[in-house]
């Protein structure tokens, strides 16, 4: 064997993390071509190699990396788990139109307080089938709405099927399980949005 | 554990942050001690496996699972800690806390003629024979050689983190270890 050959013996041993099956052999292979001392003088070098300093991170990493994360990931092919309300982001995306809504609203709040008022009551599409109780509008089991339906000033409970958006002013909408609605499901419970979401259908 | 962290990297592409610190807490010794080797710095290092974990998180969207967890993060963290290996290169102020020592500048080092200030930043990696020599080597040899020694990573890892043939990982790690034996046979 070749000194260059002896040298790779050895190397390739070393960097196999196991030893390997002829382990003897090697030996005695090294020792025929008299490489004895390089093979001990790599097998310091490897254990010195492996004890070098590990030092430790300090004990805050891991909360110094979260505060630094940024704050929107980009999740743009993920399913969200909800939906987002569209308005914050809009307000952003559109500050000029966000500036004509808040004039908007001081107008509208100028013009009284006709609005709060009507927000008490109960109003809603109003489609055959569909039954309003205690507050609360029911789409009931077996029923199926082939329109947007829109509900404002109480909760919409969903058993039966929605073929369009469903659309709740100062209520929750409550669907007995995923599917049942074909559309959006759109809550707006400020008198603010739902200024905003008028101005939208305009541009819309 | 493979198991467990493909569970927490779902969980983070659908933005849970809680999930993200549980794999940071997984992986961070590792990956600190990976760009540790590569900079020799403890807080350079430190800042480097930062900036790694962010941009784990930035981009777990184009996580493979056919990659090793680990492999990904660790090709990460040396790409990063390469580029800041680069970047870095002198710019010492003597009024600059020196990283791993705490209230320590650089001229609590000037009075003492046996160690220069370039050594002493060299020193925050504890000063040893083999850190030495292993510091002399040259980049393309020292950064396979060191990686090979951290946590067993296989050559194939390692060829897939620094983006070259396994083969050449190995030539390079050979003559590295044959270099520092060199350099310890002559004494």
């Amino acid at each position: 064997m070749t000194r260059e050959h002896v040298n790779e013996r050895i190397q390739d041993y070393l960097d196999h993390n196991q030893p390997p099956e002829d382990f003897k052999q090697l030996e005695a292979e090294l020792r025929e071509a008299n490489a004895m001392d390089d093979f001990e003088e790599y097998r310091l070098l490897d254990a010195q190699l492996r004890t070098l300093p590990k030092p430790k991170l300090s004990a805050d990493f891991t909360s110094r990396v979260l505060a630094q994360l940024p704050e929107q990931v980009d999740t743009s092919n993920v399913t969200p788990l909800r939906k987002p309300s569209r308005f914050g982001g809009k307000m952003k995306q559109y500050p000029l139109l966000a500036a004509a809504s808040i004039f908007m609203l001081l107008s509208v709040g100028s013009l009284g307080g006709y609005m709060t008022q009507e927000d008490k009551d109960l109003s809603y599409t109003n489609i055959p089938g569909i039954v309003a109780e205690n507050g609360e509008v029911v789409v009931p089991k077996g029923v199926t709405v082939n329109q947007d339906l829109y509900v404002e000033g109480g909760n919409v409970r969903i058993e039966g099927k929605v073929n369009g958006d469903v659309m709740t002013v100062d209520g929750t909408a409550y669907t007995a399980s995923a599917g049942n609605v074909t559309g959006e499901i759109k809550e707006i419970d400020q008198l603010f949005e739902r200024v905003w979401y008028g101005i939208k259908r305009i541009f819309d | 554990m493979e198991e467990t962290t493909l569970r927490l990297i779902e969980r983070v592409k659908q933005g849970d942050r809680d999930a993200f610190a549980a794999l940071v807490d997984l992986y961070k010794e590792g990956a600190f001690l990976v760009a540790f080797r590569v900079l020799r710095d403890r807080m350079e290092a430190e800042d480097a496996t930062q900036e790694a974990f962010i941009r784990v998180f930035t981009k777990i969207e184009s996580y493979n699972a056919q990659w090793k967890f680990r492999t990904w993060l660790y090709r990460i963290v040396t790409n990063v800690s390469i580029d800041r290996l680069r970047k870095k290169r002198p710019d010492y102020s003597l009024d600059a806390e020196m990283s791993g020592t705490e209230g320590l500048t650089l001229y609590s080092q000037l009075e003492s003629k046996e160690q220069l200030p370039e050594d002493q930043v060299v020193d925050s990696e504890q000063r040893s024979a083999v850190g030495d020599a292993i510091a002399a080597l040259p980049e393309k040899y020292r950064i396979p050689l060191v990686l090979k020694y951290i946590e067993d990573l296989s050559l194939k890892e390692i060829s897939e983190m620094i983006d070259l043939p396994v083969a050449t990982v190995k030539t390079r790690i050979h003559r590295g270890r044959e270099a520092l034996k060199k350099h310890f046979g002559t004494r």
